[in-house]
Protein backbone atom coordinates (compact mmCIF):
# COMPACT_ATOMS: atom_id res chain seq x y z
CA UNK A 1 0.00 0.00 0.00
CA UNK A 2 2.23 3.22 -1.25
CA UNK A 3 1.05 6.50 -0.25
CA UNK A 4 -1.01 7.50 -3.50
CA UNK A 5 -2.41 10.90 -4.71
CA UNK A 6 -6.03 10.55 -4.04
CA UNK A 7 -7.59 11.53 -0.89
CA UNK A 8 -8.88 8.80 0.62
CA UNK A 9 -5.59 6.70 -0.16
CA UNK A 10 -3.72 9.77 1.82
CA UNK A 11 -6.19 9.79 5.13
CA UNK A 12 -6.49 5.85 5.09
CA UNK A 13 -2.61 5.78 5.56
CA UNK A 14 -2.77 8.34 8.14
CA UNK A 15 -5.34 6.38 10.49
CA UNK A 16 -3.11 3.49 9.83
CA UNK A 17 -0.11 4.88 10.39
CA UNK A 18 -1.56 6.43 13.83
CA UNK A 19 -2.70 3.15 14.51
CA UNK A 20 0.68 1.51 14.78
CA UNK A 21 3.02 4.08 15.80
CA UNK A 22 1.05 5.85 19.00
CA UNK A 23 1.28 3.95 22.18
CA UNK A 24 -1.76 3.24 23.88
CA UNK A 25 -1.35 5.84 26.71
CA UNK A 26 -1.10 8.62 23.81
CA UNK A 27 -4.35 6.90 22.63
CA UNK A 28 -6.06 7.28 25.53
CA UNK A 29 -5.39 11.20 26.03
CA UNK A 30 -6.59 11.26 22.46
CA UNK A 31 -10.06 9.42 23.67
CA UNK A 32 -10.26 12.30 26.32
CA UNK A 33 -9.90 14.91 23.27
CA UNK A 34 -12.21 13.61 21.26
CA UNK A 35 -14.91 13.35 24.27
CA UNK A 36 -14.14 17.08 25.00
CA UNK A 37 -14.42 18.17 21.52
CA UNK A 38 -17.66 16.44 21.37
CA UNK A 39 -18.91 18.00 24.05
CA UNK A 40 -18.28 21.10 22.76
CA UNK A 41 -18.92 20.82 19.41
CA UNK A 42 -22.68 20.11 20.51
CA UNK A 43 -23.11 22.94 23.21
CA UNK A 44 -22.23 25.32 20.39
CA UNK A 45 -24.95 24.01 18.41
CA UNK A 46 -27.27 24.01 21.00
CA UNK A 47 -26.54 27.34 21.41
CA UNK A 48 -26.92 28.37 17.85
CA UNK A 49 -30.54 26.44 18.26
CA UNK A 50 -32.09 27.67 21.16
CA UNK A 51 -30.08 31.30 21.37
CA UNK A 52 -27.91 32.51 23.76
CA UNK A 53 -30.27 33.66 26.79
CA UNK A 54 -27.70 32.75 29.91
CA UNK A 55 -24.85 34.40 27.88
CA UNK A 56 -22.63 33.82 30.97
CA UNK A 57 -23.53 30.07 31.37
CA UNK A 58 -23.16 29.54 27.46
CA UNK A 59 -19.69 31.06 28.11
CA UNK A 60 -18.78 29.12 31.26
CA UNK A 61 -19.50 26.08 29.62
CA UNK A 62 -18.16 26.00 26.33
CA UNK A 63 -14.97 27.51 27.75
CA UNK A 64 -14.67 25.08 30.08
CA UNK A 65 -14.96 22.53 27.26
CA UNK A 66 -11.94 24.79 25.10
CA UNK A 67 -9.72 25.03 28.28
CA UNK A 68 -9.73 21.52 29.24
CA UNK A 69 -8.82 20.18 25.76
CA UNK A 70 -6.57 22.52 25.39
CA UNK A 71 -4.91 21.40 29.17
CA UNK A 72 -4.88 18.13 27.88
CA UNK A 73 -3.21 18.80 25.05
CA UNK A 74 -0.27 20.16 26.57
CA UNK A 75 -0.07 17.35 28.63
CA UNK A 76 -0.36 15.18 25.83
CA UNK A 77 2.88 16.76 24.51
CA UNK A 78 4.66 17.04 27.45
CA UNK A 79 4.15 13.36 28.22
CA UNK A 80 5.01 12.24 24.33
CA UNK A 81 8.40 10.58 24.82
CA UNK A 82 9.31 11.57 21.07
CA UNK A 83 9.52 15.44 22.50
CA UNK A 84 11.73 14.65 24.92
CA UNK A 85 14.05 17.28 23.09
CA UNK A 86 11.89 20.55 23.45
CA UNK A 87 10.22 19.20 26.71
CA UNK A 88 12.58 18.06 29.25
CA UNK A 89 9.75 17.44 32.04
CA UNK A 90 9.12 14.25 34.20
CA UNK A 91 5.79 12.82 33.31
CA UNK A 92 5.17 14.26 36.96
CA UNK A 93 5.81 17.50 36.54
CA UNK A 94 3.61 17.63 33.92
CA UNK A 95 0.61 15.84 35.58
CA UNK A 96 1.08 18.25 38.43
CA UNK A 97 0.84 21.39 36.54
CA UNK A 98 -2.13 19.93 34.45
CA UNK A 99 -4.16 19.46 37.75
CA UNK A 100 -3.20 22.65 39.04
CA UNK A 101 -4.37 24.49 36.22
CA UNK A 102 -7.88 22.47 35.73
CA UNK A 103 -8.65 23.55 39.56
CA UNK A 104 -8.66 27.32 38.38
CA UNK A 105 -10.27 26.29 35.63
CA UNK A 106 -13.08 24.55 37.34
CA UNK A 107 -12.93 27.50 39.70
CA UNK A 108 -13.41 30.08 37.63
CA UNK A 109 -16.13 27.85 35.15
CA UNK A 110 -18.16 27.52 38.30
CA UNK A 111 -18.16 31.07 39.86
CA UNK A 112 -18.92 32.54 35.72
CA UNK A 113 -21.60 30.14 35.08
CA UNK A 114 -24.30 31.66 37.31
CA UNK B 1 -52.56 92.63 40.75
CA UNK B 2 -54.38 89.88 39.92
CA UNK B 3 -55.33 87.22 42.93
CA UNK B 4 -54.95 83.60 41.23
CA UNK B 5 -57.78 82.37 42.80
CA UNK B 6 -60.67 85.01 41.81
CA UNK B 7 -61.38 86.69 38.46
CA UNK B 8 -62.27 90.09 38.37
CA UNK B 9 -65.87 92.60 38.17
CA UNK B 10 -65.32 95.76 36.74
CA UNK B 11 -67.60 97.99 35.96
CA UNK B 12 -67.60 101.47 35.10
CA UNK B 13 -69.53 104.27 35.16
CA UNK B 14 -70.40 106.27 32.29
CA UNK B 15 -72.29 109.08 33.11
CA UNK B 16 -75.83 109.29 30.71
CA UNK B 17 -75.05 108.80 26.95
CA UNK B 18 -71.63 107.62 27.27
CA UNK B 19 -69.37 110.85 27.51
CA UNK B 20 -68.13 110.13 31.28
CA UNK B 21 -64.92 111.74 32.15
CA UNK B 22 -63.39 109.42 34.19
CA UNK B 23 -62.02 111.24 36.33
CA UNK B 24 -65.39 112.29 38.01
CA UNK B 25 -65.99 108.36 38.99
CA UNK B 26 -64.08 107.06 42.38
CA UNK B 27 -60.99 105.66 41.23
CA UNK B 28 -58.44 103.04 43.61
CA UNK B 29 -55.42 102.25 42.03
CA UNK B 30 -55.75 99.85 38.96
CA UNK B 31 -59.26 98.78 39.70
CA UNK B 32 -62.35 101.64 38.82
CA UNK B 33 -65.24 100.37 39.89
CA UNK B 34 -69.01 101.37 40.92
CA UNK B 35 -71.34 99.93 42.80
CA UNK B 36 -73.90 97.26 42.44
CA UNK B 37 -77.15 95.70 44.15
CA UNK B 38 -77.97 91.86 44.37
CA UNK B 39 -74.61 90.83 43.34
CA UNK B 40 -74.32 87.80 45.69
CA UNK B 41 -76.70 85.73 43.77
CA UNK B 42 -74.02 84.41 41.99
CA UNK B 43 -71.24 84.75 43.99
CA UNK B 44 -72.35 84.27 47.27
CA UNK B 45 -70.65 87.52 48.57
CA UNK B 46 -72.24 90.51 49.44
CA UNK B 47 -70.85 93.37 47.87
CA UNK B 48 -70.99 96.79 50.07
CA UNK B 49 -72.37 98.84 47.06
CA UNK B 50 -74.63 101.65 46.53
CA UNK B 51 -74.95 103.13 43.28
CA UNK B 52 -72.91 105.97 42.53
CA UNK B 53 -74.05 109.29 40.89
CA UNK B 54 -72.39 111.86 39.77
CA UNK B 55 -74.29 113.72 42.50
CA UNK B 56 -73.17 112.25 44.89
CA UNK B 57 -69.78 112.03 43.78
CA UNK B 58 -68.02 114.70 46.53
CA UNK B 59 -70.22 112.50 49.49
CA UNK B 60 -67.55 111.35 51.09
CA UNK B 61 -70.06 108.90 53.10
CA UNK B 62 -70.64 107.33 49.78
CA UNK B 63 -66.76 107.73 48.55
CA UNK B 64 -66.05 104.05 48.30
CA UNK B 65 -63.22 103.33 50.68
CA UNK B 66 -59.74 100.84 50.14
CA UNK B 67 -62.02 98.55 52.08
CA UNK B 68 -64.65 97.79 49.05
CA UNK B 69 -61.65 97.89 46.58
CA UNK B 70 -59.89 95.63 48.31
CA UNK B 71 -63.21 93.78 48.77
CA UNK B 72 -62.81 93.55 44.45
CA UNK B 73 -59.85 92.47 44.53
CA UNK B 74 -60.93 89.18 46.53
CA UNK B 75 -64.02 88.79 44.59
CA UNK B 76 -64.87 87.07 41.64
CA UNK B 77 -66.22 89.38 39.00
CA UNK B 78 -66.42 90.38 35.39
CA UNK B 79 -65.97 92.87 33.00
CA UNK B 80 -68.58 95.10 31.29
CA UNK B 81 -69.82 98.52 31.22
CA UNK B 82 -72.94 99.99 31.84
CA UNK B 83 -74.43 103.67 31.48
CA UNK B 84 -76.11 104.77 34.91
CA UNK B 85 -79.43 106.61 33.49
CA UNK B 86 -80.55 103.05 32.25
CA UNK B 87 -80.93 100.90 34.66
CA UNK B 88 -83.88 98.46 34.72
CA UNK B 89 -85.13 97.75 38.26
CA UNK B 90 -85.78 93.40 37.88
CA UNK B 91 -84.42 91.27 40.63
CA UNK B 92 -83.54 87.97 38.92
CA UNK B 93 -80.35 87.21 39.54
CA UNK B 94 -78.88 88.01 35.75
CA UNK B 95 -80.45 90.94 35.91
CA UNK B 96 -77.66 92.24 38.02
CA UNK B 97 -75.94 92.67 34.37
CA UNK B 98 -77.59 95.19 32.95
CA UNK B 99 -77.00 96.72 30.11
CA UNK B 100 -77.98 99.81 27.85
CA UNK B 101 -77.96 100.49 24.05
CA UNK B 102 -74.57 102.89 24.78
CA UNK B 103 -71.76 101.28 25.65
CA UNK B 104 -68.53 102.19 25.61
CA UNK B 105 -65.39 99.79 25.77
CA UNK B 106 -63.51 100.44 28.89
CA UNK B 107 -59.65 100.92 28.43
CA UNK B 108 -59.00 98.90 31.44
CA UNK B 109 -60.77 95.42 29.63
CA UNK B 110 -59.36 96.37 25.78
CA UNK B 111 -55.76 96.33 27.95
CA UNK B 112 -56.80 93.25 30.04
CA UNK B 113 -57.59 91.41 26.63
CA UNK B 114 -54.25 92.29 24.89
CA UNK B 115 -52.76 90.84 28.01
CA UNK B 116 -54.95 87.57 27.47
CA UNK B 117 -54.43 87.77 23.49
CA UNK B 118 -57.49 89.14 22.40
CA UNK B 119 -57.82 92.76 20.59
CA UNK B 120 -60.99 93.79 21.07
CA UNK B 121 -62.29 95.78 17.84
CA UNK B 122 -62.55 99.99 17.19
CA UNK B 123 -64.67 101.01 20.44
CA UNK B 124 -68.06 102.11 18.75
CA UNK B 125 -67.95 99.48 16.35
CA UNK B 126 -70.60 96.39 16.27
CA UNK B 127 -71.06 93.36 14.84
CA UNK B 128 -73.09 93.68 12.28
CA UNK B 129 -74.63 90.66 9.59
CA UNK B 130 -76.77 91.53 6.97
CA UNK B 131 -78.03 88.51 6.46
CA UNK B 132 -78.24 86.76 9.98
CA UNK B 133 -79.60 89.56 11.92
CA UNK B 134 -83.00 89.26 14.05
CA UNK B 135 -86.17 90.56 12.42
CA UNK B 136 -86.57 93.13 15.61
CA UNK B 137 -83.39 95.18 14.81
CA UNK B 138 -83.51 98.32 14.17
CA UNK B 139 -82.20 98.95 10.99
CA UNK B 140 -78.41 98.86 10.92
CA UNK B 141 -78.42 94.83 11.34
CA UNK B 142 -76.28 94.62 14.78
CA UNK B 143 -78.97 92.86 16.60
CA UNK B 144 -77.81 89.20 15.44
CA UNK B 145 -79.47 86.06 15.81
CA UNK B 146 -76.68 83.78 16.27
CA UNK B 147 -77.00 80.41 14.92
CA UNK B 148 -76.62 77.44 17.46
CA UNK B 149 -73.97 75.73 15.70
CA UNK B 150 -71.71 78.50 16.15
CA UNK B 151 -72.09 78.13 19.75
CA UNK B 152 -68.84 75.70 21.37
CA UNK B 153 -70.53 72.21 22.24
CA UNK B 154 -69.42 71.94 25.74
CA UNK B 155 -71.94 70.97 28.52
CA UNK B 156 -69.34 72.39 30.94
CA UNK B 157 -68.97 75.97 29.11
CA UNK B 158 -71.87 76.64 27.25
CA UNK B 159 -74.45 73.66 28.73
CA UNK B 160 -74.23 72.00 25.06
CA UNK B 161 -75.15 73.57 21.69
CA UNK B 162 -78.61 75.66 22.10
CA UNK B 163 -81.95 74.25 20.89
CA UNK B 164 -82.58 78.22 19.93
CA UNK B 165 -80.92 81.01 18.26
CA UNK B 166 -78.72 83.16 20.66
CA UNK B 167 -79.38 87.59 20.30
CA UNK B 168 -76.15 89.31 20.21
CA UNK B 169 -75.75 92.65 19.62
CA UNK B 170 -71.81 94.07 20.40
CA UNK B 171 -68.87 94.39 19.54
CA UNK B 172 -66.14 91.83 18.19
CA UNK B 173 -62.69 90.41 19.02
CA UNK B 174 -59.85 88.68 17.51
CA UNK B 175 -57.64 86.26 19.08
CA UNK B 176 -54.15 85.70 19.17
CA UNK B 177 -54.05 82.59 16.73
CA UNK B 178 -51.19 80.90 18.92
CA UNK B 179 -52.81 81.26 22.66
CA UNK B 180 -53.75 77.34 23.12
CA UNK B 181 -55.57 78.43 25.85
CA UNK B 182 -58.15 81.02 24.50
CA UNK B 183 -61.63 79.40 22.93
CA UNK B 184 -63.90 80.99 21.31
CA UNK B 185 -67.44 80.54 22.74
CA UNK B 186 -69.42 81.94 20.16
CA UNK B 187 -68.28 82.89 16.81
CA UNK B 188 -69.24 85.12 13.83
CA UNK B 189 -70.02 83.44 10.87
CA UNK B 190 -68.59 84.23 7.58
CA UNK B 191 -70.98 87.05 6.71
CA UNK B 192 -70.39 89.06 9.88
CA UNK B 193 -67.60 92.35 9.99
CA UNK B 194 -67.31 95.21 12.63
CA UNK B 195 -67.90 98.39 11.83
CA UNK B 196 -69.34 101.78 13.42
CA UNK B 197 -73.30 101.34 13.12
CA UNK B 198 -74.59 103.77 10.38
CA UNK B 199 -71.36 104.90 8.98
CA UNK B 200 -70.24 104.38 5.79
CA UNK B 201 -67.70 101.62 5.47
CA UNK B 202 -64.57 103.50 4.58
CA UNK B 203 -61.53 101.11 5.07
CA UNK B 204 -60.82 97.02 6.08
CA UNK B 205 -62.69 96.27 9.32
CA UNK B 206 -59.85 93.93 11.26
CA UNK B 207 -62.82 91.44 13.07
CA UNK B 208 -64.54 89.83 9.81
CA UNK B 209 -66.09 86.55 9.23
CA UNK B 210 -65.14 83.36 11.49
CA UNK B 211 -62.15 84.55 12.64
CA UNK B 212 -64.33 87.20 14.73
CA UNK B 213 -65.08 86.06 18.18
CA UNK B 214 -68.13 87.07 20.11
CA UNK B 215 -67.74 85.79 23.61
CA UNK B 216 -64.29 84.08 24.21
CA UNK B 217 -63.41 82.40 27.52
CA UNK B 218 -59.72 81.67 28.72
CA UNK B 219 -58.57 79.32 31.26
CA UNK B 220 -55.11 80.51 31.97
CA UNK B 221 -52.47 78.19 33.12
CA UNK B 222 -53.25 78.66 37.33
CA UNK B 223 -56.55 77.68 36.31
CA UNK B 224 -58.05 81.13 36.60
CA UNK B 225 -60.98 81.48 34.32
CA UNK B 226 -61.88 84.64 32.12
CA UNK B 227 -65.07 84.82 30.06
CA UNK B 228 -65.01 87.78 27.25
CA UNK B 229 -68.67 88.87 26.47
CA UNK B 230 -68.60 91.33 23.48
CA UNK B 231 -72.16 92.14 24.08
CA UNK B 232 -73.98 93.05 27.71
CA UNK B 233 -77.12 92.78 25.69
CA UNK B 234 -77.02 89.67 25.42
CA UNK B 235 -76.79 88.62 29.41
CA UNK B 236 -79.62 91.47 29.70
CA UNK B 237 -83.13 90.53 30.64
CA UNK B 238 -84.81 92.59 27.77
CA UNK B 239 -82.58 90.08 25.32
CA UNK B 240 -83.14 86.65 27.45
CA UNK B 241 -86.82 87.45 27.35
CA UNK B 242 -87.71 87.96 23.78
CA UNK B 243 -88.16 86.19 20.97
CA UNK B 244 -85.96 85.37 18.14
CA UNK B 245 -86.44 85.06 14.14
CA UNK B 246 -83.96 85.23 11.90
CA UNK B 247 -84.47 87.63 8.96
CA UNK B 248 -85.31 86.06 6.05
CA UNK B 249 -86.43 82.34 7.92
CA UNK B 250 -89.76 81.61 8.15
CA UNK B 251 -89.28 79.74 11.85
CA UNK B 252 -89.83 82.02 14.53
CA UNK B 253 -88.65 80.85 18.04
CA UNK B 254 -90.77 82.16 21.01
CA UNK B 255 -87.35 81.64 23.71
CA UNK B 256 -84.47 82.07 22.70
CA UNK B 257 -81.28 80.29 23.70
CA UNK B 258 -79.58 82.92 26.33
CA UNK B 259 -80.71 82.01 29.71
CA UNK B 260 -79.17 78.52 29.39
CA UNK B 261 -76.00 80.03 27.52
CA UNK B 262 -75.44 82.87 30.05
CA UNK B 263 -76.24 81.01 33.34
CA UNK B 264 -73.88 78.39 31.90
CA UNK B 265 -71.29 80.49 30.68
CA UNK B 266 -71.67 82.64 34.76
CA UNK B 267 -71.56 79.41 36.22
CA UNK B 268 -68.23 78.18 34.37
CA UNK B 269 -66.38 81.40 34.59
CA UNK B 270 -67.22 82.06 38.50
CA UNK B 271 -66.13 78.16 39.22
CA UNK B 272 -69.34 76.42 39.85
CA UNK B 273 -68.40 73.60 37.15
CA UNK B 274 -65.56 71.94 36.17
CA UNK B 275 -63.53 72.42 38.82
CA UNK B 276 -61.35 69.59 40.04
CA UNK B 277 -58.91 68.43 42.69
CA UNK B 278 -56.65 66.18 43.04
CA UNK B 279 -57.08 64.53 46.53
CA UNK B 280 -55.12 61.78 46.96
CA UNK B 281 -52.00 59.72 45.23
CA UNK B 282 -50.54 56.79 46.68
CA UNK B 283 -48.20 54.32 44.77
CA UNK B 284 -46.84 51.06 46.06
CA UNK B 285 -45.92 46.96 45.07
CA UNK B 286 -48.55 44.97 44.06
CA UNK B 287 -49.53 43.18 47.63
CA UNK B 288 -47.88 46.13 49.71
CA UNK B 289 -49.68 49.05 50.78
CA UNK B 290 -47.40 51.96 51.20
CA UNK B 291 -44.88 53.51 48.84
CA UNK B 292 -41.47 51.66 48.79
CA UNK B 293 -37.89 53.99 49.38
CA UNK B 294 -36.88 52.37 45.85
CA UNK B 295 -38.28 49.99 43.28
CA UNK B 296 -36.67 47.64 41.16
CA UNK B 297 -36.86 47.12 37.65
CA UNK B 298 -39.57 44.54 36.43
CA UNK B 299 -41.25 44.79 39.41
CA UNK B 300 -45.12 44.59 39.79
CA UNK B 301 -46.76 48.22 40.97
CA UNK B 302 -49.86 49.93 41.15
CA UNK B 303 -50.83 54.00 40.86
CA UNK B 304 -53.45 55.15 42.25
CA UNK B 305 -54.80 58.75 42.20
CA UNK B 306 -58.10 60.40 43.58
CA UNK B 307 -59.80 62.91 41.65
CA UNK B 308 -62.83 65.08 43.03
CA UNK B 309 -64.91 67.28 40.84
CA UNK B 310 -66.71 70.28 43.19
CA UNK B 311 -70.68 69.98 42.19
CA UNK B 312 -73.24 72.00 44.13
CA UNK B 313 -69.99 73.32 46.47
CA UNK B 314 -69.53 69.85 47.83
CA UNK B 315 -66.17 67.76 46.50
CA UNK B 316 -67.72 64.59 44.88
CA UNK B 317 -65.90 62.04 43.14
CA UNK B 318 -65.15 62.72 39.48
CA UNK B 319 -66.78 60.41 37.32
CA UNK B 320 -64.81 60.56 33.35
CA UNK B 321 -63.16 57.72 32.58
CA UNK B 322 -60.48 59.01 30.69
CA UNK B 323 -57.93 60.07 32.61
CA UNK B 324 -54.51 58.19 31.58
CA UNK B 325 -50.98 58.08 33.81
CA UNK B 326 -47.74 57.90 32.76
CA UNK B 327 -44.10 56.52 33.56
CA UNK B 328 -41.72 58.92 32.79
CA UNK B 329 -37.91 59.27 32.30
CA UNK B 330 -37.39 62.10 30.20
CA UNK B 331 -39.70 60.13 27.68
CA UNK B 332 -43.10 58.16 28.45
CA UNK B 333 -42.10 54.17 29.18
CA UNK B 334 -45.67 53.41 29.89
CA UNK B 335 -49.00 54.84 29.55
CA UNK B 336 -52.05 53.96 30.56
CA UNK B 337 -55.69 54.84 30.89
CA UNK B 338 -57.10 53.96 34.70
CA UNK B 339 -59.56 52.30 35.48
CA UNK B 340 -61.98 52.94 38.62
CA UNK B 341 -61.72 51.16 41.86
CA UNK B 342 -63.11 52.49 45.23
CA UNK B 343 -63.26 55.41 44.30
CA UNK B 344 -59.55 55.89 42.95
CA UNK B 345 -58.12 56.01 39.65
CA UNK B 346 -56.00 52.67 39.38
CA UNK B 347 -53.34 51.45 36.88
CA UNK B 348 -51.34 48.51 37.68
CA UNK B 349 -48.30 47.36 35.41
CA UNK B 350 -45.07 45.97 35.29
CA UNK B 351 -41.82 48.38 35.56
CA UNK B 352 -39.94 48.50 32.23
CA UNK B 353 -36.45 46.88 32.39
CA UNK B 354 -34.92 50.34 33.04
CA UNK B 355 -33.76 51.74 35.67
CA UNK B 356 -33.27 55.35 36.92
CA UNK B 357 -35.33 57.90 38.81
CA UNK B 358 -39.11 57.92 36.89
CA UNK B 359 -42.05 59.79 37.72
CA UNK B 360 -45.73 58.76 37.65
CA UNK B 361 -47.29 61.82 35.48
CA UNK B 362 -51.14 63.00 35.36
CA UNK B 363 -51.88 65.77 33.02
CA UNK B 364 -55.58 65.88 32.40
CA UNK B 365 -56.91 69.00 30.79
CA UNK B 366 -59.78 68.63 28.91
CA UNK B 367 -61.69 71.57 27.54
CA UNK B 368 -64.06 73.07 30.12
CA UNK B 369 -62.16 71.49 33.34
CA UNK B 370 -59.24 73.03 35.86
CA UNK B 371 -56.09 71.53 34.17
CA UNK B 372 -55.35 68.65 36.95
CA UNK B 373 -50.88 68.22 37.02
CA UNK B 374 -49.41 65.56 39.28
CA UNK B 375 -45.88 64.28 39.32
CA UNK B 376 -44.36 61.34 41.85
CA UNK B 377 -40.55 60.96 41.34
CA UNK B 378 -39.44 57.61 41.98
CA UNK B 379 -36.19 55.59 41.86
CA UNK B 380 -35.62 52.25 40.15
CA UNK B 381 -32.65 50.16 40.89
CA UNK B 382 -30.93 47.57 38.80
CA UNK B 383 -31.10 43.94 40.37
CA UNK B 384 -28.61 43.29 42.96
CA UNK B 385 -25.98 40.64 42.50
CA UNK B 386 -27.75 37.91 43.95
CA UNK B 387 -31.74 39.07 42.36
CA UNK B 388 -30.80 37.26 39.01
CA UNK B 389 -32.52 34.11 38.05
CA UNK B 390 -30.90 30.72 39.52
CA UNK B 391 -30.75 27.32 37.80
CA UNK B 392 -32.22 28.23 34.41
CA UNK B 393 -33.86 25.69 32.57
CA UNK B 394 -32.60 26.36 28.94
CA UNK B 395 -29.20 26.45 30.44
CA UNK B 396 -29.22 22.71 31.85
CA UNK B 397 -26.64 21.61 28.69
CA UNK B 398 -24.37 24.26 29.82
CA UNK B 399 -24.42 23.44 33.50
CA UNK B 400 -24.70 19.64 32.46
CA UNK B 401 -20.95 19.98 30.04
CA UNK B 402 -18.90 21.73 32.50
CA UNK B 403 -19.71 18.96 35.40
CA UNK B 404 -18.67 16.84 32.71
CA UNK B 405 -15.76 18.03 32.21
CA UNK B 406 -14.63 18.06 36.13
CA UNK B 407 -15.46 14.42 36.30
CA UNK B 408 -14.06 14.03 32.96
CA UNK B 409 -11.22 15.48 34.02
CA UNK B 410 -10.89 12.98 37.29
CA UNK B 411 -11.54 10.17 35.92
CA UNK B 412 -9.03 10.22 33.42
CA UNK B 413 -6.33 11.67 35.89
CA UNK B 414 -7.24 8.57 37.80
CA UNK B 415 -6.66 6.12 34.95
CA UNK B 416 -3.80 8.05 33.70
CA UNK B 417 -2.15 7.69 36.59
CA UNK B 418 -2.55 4.06 37.03
CA UNK B 419 -1.68 3.21 33.61
CA UNK B 420 0.55 0.77 32.57
CA UNK B 421 2.04 0.52 29.25
CA UNK B 422 1.57 -2.89 27.28
CA UNK B 423 4.89 -2.73 25.76
CA UNK B 424 6.70 -1.74 28.66
CA UNK B 425 4.36 -4.48 30.57
CA UNK B 426 5.25 -7.39 28.37
CA UNK B 427 8.87 -6.19 28.16
CA UNK B 428 8.47 -6.57 32.11
CA UNK B 429 7.21 -9.95 31.88
CA UNK B 430 9.57 -10.60 29.28
CA UNK B 431 12.41 -10.37 31.35
CA UNK B 432 10.79 -11.27 34.11
CA UNK B 433 10.50 -14.89 32.59
CA UNK B 434 14.10 -14.70 31.45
Amino acid sequence: MSGGTSLTQAVGSMFTEYDRCTSLKLKLVDCFLAYILATGIFQFLYQLAVGSFPFNSFLAGFISTVATFILTVSLRIQVNPENKKQFDVTPERAFADYIFAQVILHLVVMNFIG
Amino acid sequence: MMNPHSIYLLVKYTSGGGGGHPHQNTYHGDTEFASFKNLKDLTGNQFPFSTLSRANKNNPALKTSTASASMLHRNPICYYTIDKDDMSKNNTALSNYQTLPSVQLLGRVRDFGYECGIEFEEAGTKVIDHINYDVADEGDHSRLAIDPSQVLNNKLITGGTPSSPILFDGIGMLLYEENELLLPVIKATSTAYSFFQKDKITEHPEAVGKSASLVTALQARNNARVMFVGSLAMLSDKFILSPVQKAGSPKAHPTNGNALLVESMLNWTFKKVGLLRISEVNHHVTGASEPPPYYTILEEVEYKIKIEENVDGKWVEFKNKDVQMEFVRIDPFVRLTMQKEKGFYVSKFKLPDVYGVFQYKVNYQRQGYTFLSSATQVPVRPLKHNQYERFIPVAYPYYASAFSMMVGVVLFSFVFLHFKDPALASAGSKQKTQ
